[in-house]
């Protein structure tokens, strides 16, 4: 057993953060206020090799291992900016397909997304199901040579943007998970939705109107859609997590700053024990959301599919972020309530945690179904 | 003992209700977008009598009882609006003008009040304290028949709407509260803060420049400045109660409306265990929260010392509120973190309550001082 991070980790720990703080921070007070996703911020993500990091280096990606991978996406997440989930899914994408795909698929997607050109998706949620793949309600016909396929799909981060969607769709009882090349004839999207946290996330409904792809775009196999699923959402859910543990930091490093600055009657708030109290309750939720997140990385690198162990972590550290931005509110008094400090973003965004990427009411499910058979 | 609403009380109510859904529903995510609070929207509550609930009848008031002011302020709550601030700071420090206020000042002030032509404020706040009046450094010096008033107050709530704002200020040791019109030469604000909820409240910084004040604006005895506030901010505290009241109650009927809607294969979610259980935790803290809230408005309406009641009350609902809206936004999953659904600006809004009038850590203090003594 062994906590020390290695050299190689470090390093990507530290570039990861300063390339957030250089260049994602100065774009993120616009993206509050309503302005879009600027344009020149994926390609800079791209140069900074942050998009391939679960990708083969054949493929122009880094190979960086899953463990690493998660403390990246924790210092990128630490700006508390839209475009972690960018980064989440164009890593989680190329990581699909380059662990289900076909050496044309690879070829053909891979290296794009590791380059920035092009844009993953995961499109499964519809507007009637988020977590129950039963009710999916998009189907896929053979035609021919192709698949023909229609439906709507919901919060599809980069749903507007071209590159390779990997839609999930029934075909009679089966699920299948299929390659589509966003923006091809049939294909649009709404304008975004406007979140309360992460504003000017490009998360978008996209509309599938008899939209053809050819037959080689199939995933794996026809009926495997559900466990590829399953597959990526137990590397999103720890991706989750990761963003919760930059929050987090952030949150706590906030009220630290805050209270050192702040005085009463000449002494900083930090002397008082109330403010103490709450400062050492988010440093050791903090701390203990990590090295669970650390370790089910850890196992998911060593091959294990994690399903169990990404579930409770999950649970616990995407609430520890809501309490932590909660602490953190509470320890800025009224300026925390405004926009002119960071908390205040930072506790609209941490609630999504136990939401997106699989409910905690979800993620119960799984747990208690898995202890309890 | 008593818990049954009179017939006049609930007309009361319902006329409130209906206001609130006529002019401040449709009114606030128009706010929450940017829209600014309507300059009408003073004289459309005069209109409707909830300006001047606490004035005698001699004034223009409606004199409806303490209690009562609590009813319809939760009710004027519901929509969730920076608009509800109006009415709850108006008539607070238009009773405390009346309590407290010279002759010569409630015949200035109060008819005007109560038609919403003069919309009142107070002021205790200052950039370098929220809770801690040893450290004020507003200053008012008393000469020949007037007071020069000098300093700097901030999170002035309704601070730029014409009218008379009580300003907490320091002579020498002591403390004195001042009506100073709000368009005095020497009287500027900044422009709004920006706040995480209840968008479009005017709430500003105040500067007084040699500012001159009336004899007859003091309210009290001169040094006895103190006594007032606290007896004011205990009816604050109370408001502040209504307000997280109608809020909570607000989630609550949300959460109710979403599950039975939502659906999942063919069955509203509300028929799954965890749902039921969020739901009914949510009705059973409101309801809690409802009953602290009207004993410790009857009791000061009674004429009761409430400040240990006021405290516990204040600690305890708008804890309530910031769990209730965080339990109904989870069950509406990524709806509730839209724009689109009321939940989301619920869910901002409601984190002030702990916050505004009194942070938690101060009626900790207060309680925990009359607990222990």
């Amino acid at each position: 057993m062994d906590f020390n991070l290695t050299t190689e980790q470090k390093l990507i720990q530290k570039a990861t953060r300063d390339f957030a703080e250089k260049e994602i921070a100065p774009v993120v007070l616009e993206m509050e206020k309503g302005a879009p996703l600027p344009d020149n911020v994926i390609e800079k993500m791209a140069k900074a090799k942050l998009l391939g990091m679960l990708a083969p280096r054949k493929y122009g990606g880094t190979d960086t291992g899953y463990l690493a991978y998660i403390m990246a996406n924790e210092q990128f997440s630490y700006v508390i900016t839209a475009c972690s989930f960018v980064m989440v899914v164009c890593n989680s994408i190329a990581e699909a397909i380059n662990r289900f795909g076909t050496e044309e698929q690879k070829e053909k997607y891979v290296r794009g997304i590791c380059e920035g050109k092009l844009m993953g998706s995961l499109s499964f949620t519809e507007p009637s199901t988020g977590s129950d793949p039963k009710a999916l309600a998009t189907t896929a016909v053979l035609a021919g040579d192709h698949w023909v396929i229609n439906g709507t799909k919901r919060f599809n981060t980069l749903g507007a943007y071209n590159g390779p969607a990997l839609v999930f769709a029934r075909e009679g009882d089966s699920v299948h998970c299929i390659i589509v090349d966003k923006n091809c004839e049939g294909w649009s999207s709404s304008k975004p939705w406007d979140f309360m946290g992460y504003r000017g996330t490009p998360t978008v409904d996209s509309f599938l109107k008899d939209v053809r792809v050819p037959i080689g775009n199939l995933l794996l196999e026809k009926g495997k859609g559900f466990e590829i699923l399953l597959k990526i959402i137990s590397g999103a859910r720890i991706s989750s997590c990761a963003r919760s543990l930059g929050l987090g930091q952030a949150a706590l490093d906030e009220s630290i700053k805050y209270a050192k600055q702040r005085t009463r009657r000449g002494s900083p708030i930090a002397s008082m024990m109330s403010i103490q109290g709450m400062i050492a309750e988010m440093a050791s939720r903090l701390e203990a959301a990590r090295w669970l997140t650390y370790r089910t990385a850890f196992l998911r690198e060593k091959g294990g599919d994690v399903l169990l162990e990404s579930a409770m972590t999950k649970i616990f550290v995407t609430r520890t972020a809501k309490e932590l931005a909660d602490m953190g509110i509470q320890i800025h008094g009224a300026y925390g309530f405004t926009k002119d400090f960071k908390i205040e973003r930072i506790y609209r965004a941490a609630k999504e945690g136990e939401i997106v990427e699989g409910s905690s009411e979800i993620q119960r499910t799984i747990v208690a179904s898995m202890l309890l058979a | 003992m008593n818990f049954d609403l009179t017939t006049e009380q609930k007309l009361l109510q319902k006329a409130a209700k209906d206001f609130a859904n006529k002019e401040i529903e449709p009114l606030a995510p128009l706010m929450e977008r940017g829209q600014a609070l309507p300059s009408n929207f003073p004289k459309k509550l005069g209109e409707a009598r909830f300006l001047g609930m606490l004035c005698p009848r001699k004034y223009g008031g409606s004199d409806i009882g303490y209690f009562n002011f609590i009813l319809v302020l939760e009710q004027l709550s519901y929509p969730v609006s920076a608009c509800a601030w109006i009415p709850g700071i108006h008539n607070s420090v238009a009773e405390a003008i009346y309590r407290f206020g010279t002759e010569a000042a409630k015949e200035k002030y109060l008819p005007g009040a109560c038609a919403g032509e003069y919309v009142a404020s107070i002021v205790f706040t200052e950039p370098g304290t929220g809770s801690d009046p040893k450290s004020l450094t507003t200053t008012a010096s008393f000469e020949g028949n007037t007071w020069l008033v000098n300093g700097t107050k901030r999170f002035h709530s309704l601070g730029n709407m014409i009218g008379p704002a009580m300003i907490v200020v320091r002579e020498g040791d002591f403390i004195n509260c001042l009506l100073v019109d709000k368009d005095s030469p020497g009287y500027s604000s900044s422009k709004s803060w920006d706040f995480m909820g209840y968008a479009g409240l005017p709430c500003v910084d105040t500067y007084l420049n040699n500012v001159r004040v009336p004899a007859e604006n003091l309210m009290g005895e001169r040094g006895k400045g103190f006594d007032i506030l606290v007896k004011m901010i205990s009816g604050a505290k109370i408001a502040s109660c209504a307000r997280s009241l109608g809020l909570s109650q607000a989630a609550q009927d949300e959460a109710v409306k979403y599950a039975k809607g939502r659906t999942r294969r063919g069955s509203a979610i509300f028929t799954m265990m965890s749902i039921q259980a969020m739901v009914a935790e949510i009705a059973s803290r409101v309801e809690a929260a409802r009953w602290i809230t009207y004993r410790v408005a009857f009791l000061r309406e009674k004429g009761f010392d409430t400040i240990l009641d006021t405290a516990r009350a204040k600690l305890f609902v708008t804890r309530v509120a910031k769990e209730v809206a965080d339990m109904s936004l989870q069950v509406h999953g990524a709806y509730g973190f839209t724009r689109d659904f009321k939940i989301e600006r619920i869910y901002r809004a409601a984190r002030e309550g702990e916050i505004v009038e009194g942070s938690s850590e101060i009626q900790r203090t207060i309680i925990s001082t009359y607990v222990l003594s």
